[in-house]
């Protein structure tokens, strides 16, 4: 629970707010390469913490980001011309470069006055499948963020995302939420059995327990946290999943070859961007990628038809009250657990049913929701460390992410479930800097 | 600003929009006012408050017979200057004598109905317009609603730069292969735009507001060099002439609240107006965007504002239509674009008066005095478009001797 002061601290991340000024101090992913693909294809809108830009991709297939409106007269530049290694505005003809560089105002006789101005423009990388972007004080640009997916080929991952209706914090409490797996997804978990899908063998083995011991620690991340189960038909040993929140807001999933990003479009939309990989196969061809993004509802039409894709989010029979959210109450009289599609779509009308922003001055957290109280706490201290003239968590000095992990497996009685994330470093207190990896702490 | 706009006659919705005697009421939106337009049985048009004054349901409901018009709920019955005639649950028979329902002065001249809103004791007299003197064939009136603040609008149509970029379809059809191609079309005002995007601009304070001189340089002529000018008068609060090879357009944006504007443009000449034409190439034709029947301009960003980008390789902007790309441009920067984020330039000068002379005219009406300019009968105002020599660029105000006339 938290007082609405709190939430409303955690939630917001509108230009000027305390935490999108701390999402402004990280690399956010603004959308998926694939979306410019190609030298001077279309230009794309993009929103990200509240704010609008155009991404466009010029001649030599850089990519660019700069503010929406064409900083003449504020024309979009969405309805721009992209061409000869530029974006032209059609209003006036001025034309801007990737960096934010006037190229050529035709309405301006002096030729220095080009030289004067700038358009503004956003460091940008690409990497992952995705093209991130930087939004906060030029002075202050982190180290980019070498995820181990980031510098894999496009075949040997698969890049998906989702566009939520509802604030981030929600989504980002679904993927720190082990004990709604057996509940929510109870179709989708049957079927897994069944599946000879690498992800679908990995969550299946959650189906033994519904009710595991969570236990969080913060870390120079974030936070990591085990869900912790007794081996099935076994007197000994643990079954571990640790799952790693990464600030601002990514997560690696214990799957171990699965992250997501869940980035803030505003206050009230989300985009959920999911990546899986794999260094020996080739995920991200067909067959595989198709049968994959299907078995969690991430494929284009699933996505399309349930408001969850930029096409369809704002459509007027999206998921709501009024339509029950597109529930299928007689699939739920013949067996299907929730009548909802899929995962993403389970857990989609579960975040966006709790309304746009939740709430938290009404809940009940219970021992189960560990990690969601963590969640709050880290998400929190970045705001307050960002208000508060510091860096928030994870940036001085900047952590190592290839060393951060989601991980399964098993630990004998007596061996700490820590030992399986060796690489991240414990913050064991959270007032002073005393740092332990995670290896030298206590048993179980 | 909404104090400087009641000082002005406005212009409220289209003659045919009232199409005949106890025609169909209409609802007008008018400087953030909700109101109902009628013609009454003897072709008299009214503007009352919508909202009837009994018990507040629209009169945009109402039965429109009798000379009056009639609330549904209680039967109340008014004239077109607001006096109640009836009162059919209220049998005293001085009641309807004190009550009355807010009415405004209405005009109806050149194809358009007006109104005037503001204080009793400072109504101006009636702004005669040329396109009132012409005749009803030679002239058509088009209404069109945008969802974006009327200053926006204002400035685009005032903006002389942006003629040969964003229009340059019509403006230099050989934008593509690079060479100026003048646009042989009779009707389309962009087509006298010529291959200078960098105008030099006089402007000139006058009776009715001020004129802008867009000097272009065109090569030589008879051994000397020639140079393009066009005179545009801004005319308060929110009006524009703009010259086409035969005609004239003249074009009011009219708020009707903070985020909608009413655009009015009259088109007329010396000759027949072809209305289904000026509406082609005002992009109008296309019903995905615009009916006549409502008048809204429907392009959103669901649908790219309209624009096509699979056709921009031949199309400049991709959009179909003069208006449609202005259009596109106001609606681009949101209901009111954020002034605070933009670099102007001097080609930009025009709009720079504009805002001058809004909120200076603000500033004077708040504090009890007047509007900075008031126009009266400009109907031999115009919006010349020649060439003249380079070294006589002065014979300039010839081609537009009446602007300056002065009433004091």
């Amino acid at each position: 629970m938290l007082t609405r002061e709190e939430n409303e601290l955690m939630c917001r991340v509108g230009p000027g707010s305390a935490m999108g000024d701390a999402m402004r101090r990280y690399w956010l992913p603004a959308l998926h390469s694939s979306a410019l693909p190609h030298p001077d294809c279309d230009p794309q809108h993009v929103e990200l913490l509240g704010e609008h830009f155009v991404a466009f991709r010029d001649s030599n297939g850089k990519v660019g980001l700069l503010d929406e409106q064409c900083c003449h007269r504020g024309a979009s530049l969405l309805l721009g011309r992209v061409e000869e290694c530029g974006i032209r505005c059609v209003y006036h003809g001025w034309k801007f470069a990737v960096d934010g560089t006037v190229l050529d105002t035709p309405n301006v006789p002096d030729p220095k006055f080009k030289n004067r101005i700038r358009a503004r423009a956003y460091p940008v990388r690409e990497a992952g499948g995705l093209i991130w972007a930087y939004l906060g004080p030029a002075q202050k640009v982190p180290a980019f963020p070498e995820w181990p997916w980031t510098k894999l080929d496009a075949a040997h991952r698969i890049n998906a995302c989702a566009v939520v209706n509802c604030n981030y914090v929600q989504v980002v409490e679904g993927l720190v939420d082990s004990s709604h797996l057996n509940i929510l997804h109870d179709y989708g978990m049957q079927a897994t059995s069944a599946s000879a899908l690498t992800f679908a063998q990995k969550v299946g083995k959650m189906q033994i327990d519904a009710a595991p011991r969570i236990e969080a620690e913060d870390t120079e991340f974030g936070f990591h946290y085990a869900a912790l189960r007794r081996k099935a038909g076994e007197d000994t040993g643990t079954l571990v999943r640790i799952a790693a929140f990464v600030a601002p807001c990514f997560v690696a999933n214990p799957n171990g070859d699965l992250a997501f990003a869940v980035v803030p479009v505003n206050d009230t939309r989300t985009n959920f961007y999911h990546i899986w990989w794999d260094a020996e196969r080739r995920i991200g061809e067909e067959p595989l990628r198709s049968q994959q993004l299907k078995f969690v509802g991430l494929d284009d039409e699933a996505l399309d038809s349930y408001a969850l894709s930029t096409r369809t989010c704002d459509a007027p029979d999206r998921p709501c009250r009024e339509n029950r959210y597109q529930q299928n109450r007689d699939a739920m009289r013949t067996g299907h657990w929730t009548g909802l599609h899929s995962f993403t779509q389970e857990d989609a009308a579960v975040a966006v049913s709790a309304g746009g922003i939740r709430d938290r001055t009404k809940e009940m957290l219970s021992i189960a929701d560990v990690a969601i109280g963590r969640l709050y706490r880290v998400l929190l201290k970045c705001a307050r460390q960002v208000r508060e003239g510091r860096d928030p968590v994870g940036l001085v000095p900047p952590v190592d992410i290839s060393r951060v992990i989601g991980i399964e497996g098993t630990v004998p009685d007596g061996q700490p479930w820590q030992s399986l994330a060796p690489g991240h470093k414990r913050i064991v207190s959270a007032d002073t800097k005393v740092v332990a990896r995670s290896s030298d702490s206590a048993p179980v | 600003m909404g104090a400087v706009f009641r000082r002005f006659w406005l212009p409220v919705c289209t003659s045919e929009q009232l199409p005949k005697n106890d025609s169909d009421p209409l609802r007008v939106r008018l400087v953030g006012e909700n109101l109902v337009a009628f013609r009454d049985t003897k072709g008299a048009v009214g503007l009352l408050q919508e909202a009837c004054p009994h018990r507040g349901a629209s009169l945009a409901l109402g039965r429109v017979e009798e000379c009056g018009i009639r609330c549904l709920y209680h039967g109340w019955k008014f004239g077109v200057d607001g006096r109640v005639q009836e009162t059919p649950n209220y049998s005293g028979p001085a009641f309807k004598d004190r009550v009355k329902a807010r009415s405004y002065p209405v005009r109806e001249e050149g194809g358009l109905i007006w109104a005037y809103l503001g204080p009793q004791e400072k109504q101006p007299p009636f702004t005669r317009y040329a396109f009132m003197n012409a005749a009803q064939q030679n002239r058509t009136v088009i209404r069109i609603n945008v969802n974006a603040n009327y200053l926006q609008l204002v400035e685009g149509g005032f903006d002389s730069s942006h003629v040969g970029i964003l229009h340059s379809n019509v403006a230099r059809p050989g934008w593509l292969d690079a060479t100026f191609t003048p646009n042989p079309d009779r009707l389309n005002p962009a087509v006298l735009a010529v291959e200078d995007n960098d105008p030099k601009l006089i402007l000139e304070q006058t009776d009715f507001g001020f004129n802008y001189a867009a000097f272009r340089g065109v090569g030589k002529a008879n051994g000397s060099e020639q140079l393009n000018v066009r005179v545009v008068p801004y005319i308060m609060p929110s009006t524009r002439i703009i010259p086409a090879p035969t005609t004239l357009f003249t074009v009011f944006e009219t708020p009707a609240d903070d985020e909608n504007t009413s655009t009015f443009i009259v088109i007329h000449g010396s000759e027949p107006i072809d209305r289904a034409k000026n509406l082609a190439l005002l992009g109008l034709d296309d019903s995905r965007f615009y009916s006549e029947k409502d008048c809204v301009y429907r392009a959103t960003w669901s649908d790219q504002l309209g624009q096509d980008r699979s056709r921009m390789r031949e199309s400049w902007t991709g959009l179909g239509g003069i208006e449609q790309e202005d259009a596109a441009m106001s609606l681009s920067m949101g209901p009111i674009v954020d002034r605070t984020q933009e670099h102007l330039v001097p080609a930009d000068r025009a709009i720079v008066e504009i805002r001058r002379m809004l909120l200076r005219s603000a500033a004077d009406v708040e504090k009890g005095g007047d509007p900075v300019a008031m126009p009266g009968d400009i109907t031999d105002v115009g919006a010349p478009d020649a060439f003249v020599p380079a070294n006589a660029r002065d014979s300039w105000r010839d081609l537009a001797p009446n602007h300056w006339r002065t009433g004091t």
